[in-house]
């Protein structure tokens, strides 16, 4: 086999600057150093780990390959971790599961949502959902009714709708 | 440059494979079926490849291919877990794309949630009893394994969006439709 398994210089920067990620993540976790919105964290600590690799970046004058492979390791280690973080941060089935073993006892579904969203009704469950589409453009309130925006939305929904084709999910 | 082709074909496999064990239904999580797909694609690539006597840099192969798997999923994860999505989806299909909020809670929103409550239940980590649901002797085990997790990285929110953020933005309160904090324009539905 002729497979060069030892990375270069800039390679192995862009490594260290993988596994920085969860460093600072737990680091901007607790103490003084504590940013208390887990979005805003995941936020800082991927900026500050982009910035370690740009900083050192000059010194290991990387050739277009390892540039782009530099590059591709970063992005691979945030959209992973940030995955995973959201998964931790916000994850419904699990955050569900939190709930019920809190609980300690017996729940109808509408005492489960209530235990989930902390004694508030599953509307707010449905308005922090609905949320994401406003922030993001893809729908808008009309009085007490939902509406679908009709270019970004209409474009999202299209999207998603082959995507579930493409990978074989029944809508 | 070799490499970073190799790690292209390794990730096109990648894509191939899923897209046909996607569609079978027995066999493992479908999240499961992307990992050791990713997994195996690329250890076969690499092997496969090294065994024909091509030489190449390991490192851009394992960032291509790893990069594609990463969004793969993260594009596979968006459809088919998303409440948000799902609620999009919805609205598409409706007639002047236009639901009443109360509809929505009621007709889409709490079925999903009873949708979760069946796959804790089949995950053996719910059970259903008289009185309703009570986490098994499993699902305590695991939440208390995510409750470490959770404290290690500093989360003590209940899961909504509004309550992880509401310690650092004002999220406007008592309007029929509040909406979520700034940042989460920076987010996947």
């Amino acid at each position: 086999m002729n497979v060069d398994f030892i990375p270069s210089v800039a390679i192995a920067c862009a490594l260290a600057a993988c596994a920085l990620l969860p460093v600072l993540l737990l680091a901007l976790s607790h103490g003084a150093l504590k940013v208390a919105a887990p979005g805003r964290r995941f936020i800082i600590a991927a900026v500050f780990a982009w910035g370690a690799w740009l900083a050192v970046l000059p010194v290991t004058s990387p050739d277009v390959v390892d540039l782009v492979t530099s590059v591709l390791l970063l992005a691979t280690a945030t959209l992973a971790g940030f995955t995973l973080w959201t998964l931790v941060a916000w994850g419904f089935t699990v955050s569900m599961l939190l709930a019920l073993s809190r609980a300690n006892e017996p729940l109808s579904v509408d005492e489960w949502a209530l235990e989930y969203t902390r004694g508030k009704p599953i509307d707010a469950f449905a308005r922090d959902r609905l949320g994401v589409l406003f922030k993001l453009g893809l729908a808008e309130t009309h009085g007490d009714a939902v509406v679908m925006t009709p270019i970004r939305g209409r474009a999202m929904a299209s999207c998603a709708g082959m995507l579930r084709n493409l990978f074989g999910l029944r809508t | 440059m070799n490499g970073l082709l190799i790690g292209l074909s390794c990730f096109t496999a990648h894509m191939v494979v899923t897209l046909v064990w996607l569609r079978i239904r027995r066999g493992p999580w479908l999240v499961a079926r992307h990992a050791a797909s990713a997994l195996g694609t690329h250890i076969v690539g690499v092997i496969v490849l090294a065994s024909a006597g091509e030489s190449f840099a390991y490192w851009p192969v394992a960032a291509v291919s790893g990069f594609g798997a990463v969004c793969w999923l993260f594009a596979f994860s968006a459809v088919y877990k998303s409440v948000s999505l799902r609620i999009l989806s919805e609205l598409a299909h409706t007639p002047g794309h236009t639901l009443p909020f109360t509809s929505l809670t009621k007709d889409y929103v709490r079925p999903e949630f009873e949708a979760r409550v069946k796959i804790l239940v089949k995950m053996a980590c719910a059970a259903e009893v008289a009185e309703g649901y009570v986490a098994t002797d499993a699902g305590n085990a695991t939440a208390r394994r995510i409750g470490k997790i959770q404290r290690a990285c500093g989360i003590t929110s209940s899961g909504l969006y509004d309550d992880c953020e509401r310690s650092e933005f004002l999220v406007e309160e008592h309007t029929p439709v509040a909406h979520g904090s700034p940042e989460l324009s920076s987010r996947v539905p």
